[in-house]
């Protein structure tokens, strides 16, 4: 068995309410660890974890404090260990025939340089994007976390883009999610906005697609959506509309999106349907009962050729 | 000698005081004075095609930003549809105002037209809502809404205005401060340093550290912070999720 995470003696939360699809099982999240909670909310501490240090004040003014009292630790082995298992274990996917949702998510990112504000719906995309796209500025992931509202990616986008009219805005959508409010185009087309509207069309709810193959033997119960035609309905509200079915057209589509400036553009990415989210922990379930961990996925068969880009140094120090 | 304003007016130069540029939202029967007084401002009125559309808005706009995002909506359905927006901004602790009409204060609970309990329905997803029934409490209100959507773990507050508060007439004094009863921010008192000794001394004897952090950093505008910990210490943080949050 590899060495898990949970394997850390100190957990430091900061501003953070250790909500279930973090913590898991709450009784055996970091279960060796002692555990500090620092939040301006008293009603979040000991809420689902319960901690050995509780400190409620303004999380900015807490921080100034510890830092005048802190020195530096020898934390060179631990790096070693989280490095040595960030190689042996990344975070990847198998390449499959069809177009797939994390390679394009990827391409994104590296044309615009994990710089601009990206909105999500939610469901598998919203996963993806948190994994493979490499977010290197603060306010730039705007998605519903908590309540997972989908619909949420489209409208937010536009918001965001009044509210930043520079920065370059996406909003990365399900089918599924994105049909929720798709309405707010006409929003954003009376406005000029050049959002960019990417989705990952698989024509299903996929992430309750996954849940049904993995817990109810594949039974898909109304998780099958038509066929929409989005460069039509793009069309329709007076947005750029783009499709793409090939992986080598992928970047190309990418940049001629950024290269409009003055309406909306839509890309529908015609992505593989059974493309599973992993890794991911079932309901109820601890951090060492991941599924689809990349030991399993090699046991399927085939070695990865993707890999999740390594953070450089410098964001790994500064947290980013 | 006084000028008086009507309360629709009061309301929009509240606004301009908390230096509100945008606002999301859609017109209807009991919000046509705020829309009226909206459309004679300077303020930018974005229409929308669904009021969920414009909680969403107002939120990703929050987010984008740092400031606290508004929406509008008319009475009964329309304050109903923004009900999953506020309830999205409460779940990860969005600065939103929402601004909602409501029917005249002499038929509330008449089931008048368009008529719904807009703050018994989404007092459950607001950290505080307020009803408005005469145009004097306009300006306290909408500075303390402000107040507390973005001060301590930020949310949605939803204030609900009755045609009449937003016709009738009232002066225009916008006040400097706000003395809310019940309203205490952990912010304001002394941080507790024995604590905070404590938790040092646990990270000296720490040798597997680890930072979980949350936008509760972002939040308390507190990145260069937690950075300097980050740096300071050496201690890894949880990756990838919140890169773009912190």
């Amino acid at each position: 068995m590899p060495e898990r995470p949970a394997s850390q003696d100190l957990l430091i939360g900061i501003g953070a309410r250790f909500d279930d699809r973090v913590t898991g099982k709450p009784d055996e999240f970091a279960k060796r660890a002692k555990k500090i909670h620092i939040d301006v909310d008293p009603s979040s501490i000991n809420k689902t974890v319960v901690v050995d240090y509780p400190i409620v004040g303004d999380v900015k003014r807490v921080l100034q404090e510890l830092n005048r009292l802190v020195k530096p630790l020898d934390t060179r082995e631990w790096l070693a260990t989280i490095e040595e298992m960030r190689r042996k274990y990344p975070l990847t996917y198998r390449e499959k025939k069809k177009l797939l949702p994390q390679f394009v998510i990827q391409q994104i990112s590296e044309v615009t340089k994990g710089t601009a504000v990206v909105a999500t719906g939610v469901g598998q995309h919203q996963m993806w994007v948190a994994q493979f796209y490499q977010f290197n500025t603060p306010r730039s992931i705007i998605t519903s976390g908590g309540l997972g509202t989908m619909g949420f990616g489209l409208p937010a986008a536009i918001g965001a883009q009044f509210g930043r009219p520079d920065a370059v805005v996406w909003d990365i959508d399900g089918d599924g999610s994105f049909q929720m409010t798709a309405q707010e185009l006409a929003t954003a087309a009376r406005h000029h906005l050049p959002i960019k509207v990417a989705i990952m069309n698989n024509q299903h709810h996929g992430m309750v697609r996954q849940w049904q193959d993995l817990f109810y033997e594949g039974r898909h119960a109304q998780s099958r959506l038509n066929p929409v035609d989005f460069v039509k309905l793009a069309e329709a509200y007076g947005c750029a509309g783009i499709r793409v079915e090939q992986k080598a057209d992928v970047r190309r589509a990418i940049e001629r999106a950024m290269s409009v400036h003055d309406r909306p553009t839509v890309l529908e990415f015609m992505v593989e349907e059974a493309e599973n989210c992993w890794p991911m922990i079932a309901p109820g379930k601890s951090h060492d009962q991941m599924l689809g961990t990349y030991e399993a996925l090699k046991q399927e068969g085939g070695i990865p050729q993707h890999r999740h880009a390594e953070p450089d140094e410098e964001a790994k120090l500064s947290l980013g | 000698m006084t000028t008086n304003m009507k309360g629709a007016h009061i309301l929009v130069e509240s606004l301009k005081r908390e230096g509100v540029e945008t606002v999301f939202g859609i017109p209807g029967g009991a919000n046509l004075p705020t829309f009226d007084a909206l459309h004679r401002s300077s303020l930018k009125v974005i229409l929308t095609v669904h009021e969920q559309g414009a909680a969403h808005m107002a939120d990703g706009y929050a987010r984008a930003t740092g400031k606290v995002g508004v929406c509008l909506a008319t009475s009964g359905p329309g304050a109903t549809n923004l009900v999953t927006g506020i309830a999205t901004a409460f779940m990860d602790s969005i600065p939103v105002v929402a601004i909602t009409g409501q029917v005249r204060t002499s038929v509330i609970g008449n089931d008048a037209f368009q008529e719904a309990d807009t703050i018994g329905i989404t007092r459950p997803v607001t950290k505080h809502s307020f009803l408005v029934k005469d145009p004097r409490e306009m300006a306290r209100v909408v500075k303390e809404a402000f107040y507390i959507a973005s001060t301590g773990r930020p949310g949605p507050v939803l204030i609900d205005l009755p045609v009449d508060a937003t016709v009738n007439e009232a002066e225009f004094v916008y006040p400097e401060r706000v003395n809310i009863r019940g309203y205490r921010l952990h912010a304001e008192p002394e941080i507790p340093r024995d604590a905070i000794r404590n938790v040092a001394e646990a990270i000296a004897r720490s040798r597997q550290p680890v930072i979980y952090a949350g936008a509760g950093v972002l939040h308390a505008g507190a990145s260069a912070e937690l950075a300097e910990l980050a740096r300071t210490t050496r201690i890894p943080g949880s990756p990838h999720r919140h890169r773009g949050a912190v």
